[in-house]
């Protein structure tokens, strides 16, 4: 009797008992850098375990979820590419081009709003997306669900990750999504830098300053302006709603794509896309939402000399140049072509090859 | 009488766990921050403010750091400083944060705009300091205190940006790392009796172009204020009549 009111004891004051530890399918935690963000939560719906990453792996690479068996979304996202294609426009079944090139997956917790127009709110929204649309992999959703049930181990595999066999698109899209959770990339040479392991070249060093730094010419501050949308270390857009969606300058208004507006409806957003993550970017070309860019010297002569002015071109580009801007002039950056090799070789301290050639995130088929 | 024993001791149970039943050691302090541009919600992306000089403003970022907050009880000359808090308020994220002081009876409070040199210069942080954040210059130069970015138009349609970047607290002088003064016993919030205290502070953005330097965009060469003269003004003037608490 006294064990049973201690024990009651004990339980009326923990708010909540703690759950179980499933001995099958064990909860995981998003190992990372310490410097990435720690305050990003997973979604509560939707945390990390052994069974649903071993599942999402699977689905990541199974190529019965497209129309003609053809293409898995290991196709347009290619391991050894940072999760690229290298094409500039991606092709689904049939060589149907899309219009877009494909991104890059790394450290995608970190992220929100998905696909260069913003248009998934979440990762288990986007990870469906391509298997349904017919430029990607065509296949319709219920179909995909009832390959998936007819296969004879997804169900049993479903059970040990989600506890049900009845597989839904839902659960489909958390799976990919928790895969693609894991896929982060921090042990570049920059990684290692900040850690204090390795030390930059000057080159590096002025390139990285560069970078981070948004010029002032009447404070004699130089900089490369890259920062002001590729944030911090993980060199990615803004988290905070659609403020990591940018136009950068590509187009005169007369060409100018919809991108996030398309999505938001509000004509501000005409022409702005998703400023991605610039890890591994030495292995991402082409360049751009189009791929209109083969090499990373294109891009920075873009920003450095090209710039396009328009009606929704970001302020932050608009005030910003190396020498006084002069109104009405075109808007450049006016860096030396030494600034300019200080920035990519900074770039290329970016590339990861644990990364992409990390075993856990290779093809489980193969 | 076991069950009595048992309904009674199960009672015990409930009341152990209730917080209130002694007086608090300290006390936990809400602090909120709402923003207006002549007296009307800021709205970012979406509305055209008008300017005190005249000009059409469309805000579409605004965000600041907090930090070195220090409660004083100026009866009894006592007085706590918050260690390590450093806190980024955002339009577009996060505007409130808490903190606990140990318990006293606070009439005053200090709080500045912006990152003390200990803190200013290795932006490789973590939590509200992470570089992430988009407040982060570079290494050399430390972080941005205050931003606001906007674009503006005056008797045209040219469109041009507004980017104010106020950051610098070189060791000569403070520049423009500002504390705030604010007198709680006059605004009737003195701190001391209760275990959880909410102040809610408004900032006027109209302030930061007016008092005790009035800015004129269409007057300026440049609008993109990133430190030098006009950040110092600007500088000065968030710390004057910027905040008031509610």
């Amino acid at each position: 009797m006294g064990t049973v009111l201690l024990c009651l004891l004990m339980w009326a004051c923990s708010r909540e008992a703690p759950d179980e530890p499933s001995t099958t399918n064990p909860v995981i935690t998003l190992e990372h850098p310490e410097y990435f963000p720690n305050d990003v939560a997973m979604p509560p719906d939707n945390p990390l375990t052994e069974k649903g990453v071993e599942l999402g792996r699977m689905l990541f690479y199974e190529k019965q979820l497209s129309i003609d068996g053809t293409v898995a979304c290991s196709s347009c996202h290619q391991q050894e590419k940072a999760f690229t294609d290298g094409k500039k426009i991606s092709t689904g079944v049939n060589d149907t081009p899309g219009d877009k090139n494909a991104m890059s997956l790394a450290n995608l917790h970190w992220t929100s709003r998905f696909f260069w127009d913003g248009r998934a709110a979440t990762l288990e929204e986007q990870a469906v997306q391509p298997i349904a649309d017919h430029r990607e992999m065509n296949l319709p959703l219920d179909e995909a669900v009832a390959r998936l049930q007819a296969d004879n181990q997804y169900p049993e595999r479903f059970k040990v990750a989600f506890g049900t066999e009845q597989i839904t698109e839902e659960l489909i899209g958390k799976a990919i999504a928790q895969f693609m959770r894991t896929l982060v990339s921090g042990d570049s040479k920059f990684d290692k830098w900040i850690r204090g392991e390795v030390e930059f070249s000057e080159q590096e060093q002025l390139g990285m300053e560069l970078f981070f730094t948004h010029p002032e010419p009447s404070l004699q501050i130089r900089g490369g302006n890259c920062g002001d949308c590729h944030l911090g270390f993980l060199t990615s857009g803004d988290r905070n709603n659609l403020t990591g969606f940018h136009n950068n300058g590509l187009d005169n208004d007369q060409d100018l794509k919809d991108g996030l507006a398309d999505v938001t409806g509000n004509v501000r957003d005409k022409g702005k896309f998703k400023a991605p993550t610039l890890r591994n970017i030495a292995l991402t070309a082409p360049y751009m939402h189009d791929g209109r860019f083969e090499t990373l010297e294109e891009v920075l002569d873009h920003y450095d000399q090209h710039i396009q002015m328009n009606n929704t071109l970001d302020i932050l580009i608009l005030e910003a140049s190396n020498e006084p801007i002069i109104p009405g002039e075109d808007i450049k950056l006016y860096l030396t072509d030494g600034e300019k090799e200080a920035i990519l070789s900074f770039l290329q301290t970016l590339t990861d090859e644990k990364f992409i050639t990390n075993p856990k995130f290779s093809n489980p088929f193969n | 009488m076991k069950k009595i024993a048992i309904i009674l001791l199960t009672l015990w149970a409930f009341t152990a766990c209730n917080d209130q039943e002694e007086t608090p050691a300290s006390i936990a302090v809400d602090f909120s921050f709402s923003h207006v541009m002549d007296g009307n919600p800021l709205e970012l992306e979406s509305t055209t403010f008008t300017l005190p000089s005249g000009e059409q403003f469309i805000p579409r970022k605004f965000k600041y750091y907090i930090s070195n907050i220090t409660f004083k009880n100026n009866s009894q000359g006592t007085s706590y400083t918050v260690s390590d808090g450093y806190f980024l308020i955002d339009e577009a994220g996060k505007k409130n944060f808490s903190v606990e002081v140990p318990a006293d009876e606070y009439d005053q409070l200090t709080f500045y705009v912006g990152v003390d040199k200990a803190r200013n210069h290795s932006t490789d942080q973590v939590g509200d300091l992470d570089p992430s954040n988009d407040m982060a210059w570079n290494w050399n130069t430390g972080y941005k205190f205050l931003v606001l970015e906007g674009e503006w138009e005056y008797e045209s349609n040219e469109r041009q940006g507004l980017v104010v970047h106020i950051g610098n607290n070189d060791p000569e002088s403070e520049q423009n790392f500002k504390a705030i003064n604010i007198d709680l016993e006059s605004a009737g919030k003195t701190l001391g009796t209760e275990a959880v205290v909410d102040l809610d502070f408004q900032a006027e953005l109209n302030e930061l172009f007016l008092d005790p330097h009035e800015l004129v965009l269409h007057e300026m060469e440049n609008t993109s204020i990133m430190g030098g003269e006009w950040a110092i003004n600007i500088a000065n003037n968030y710390q004057e009549g910027f905040f008031t608490l509610q």
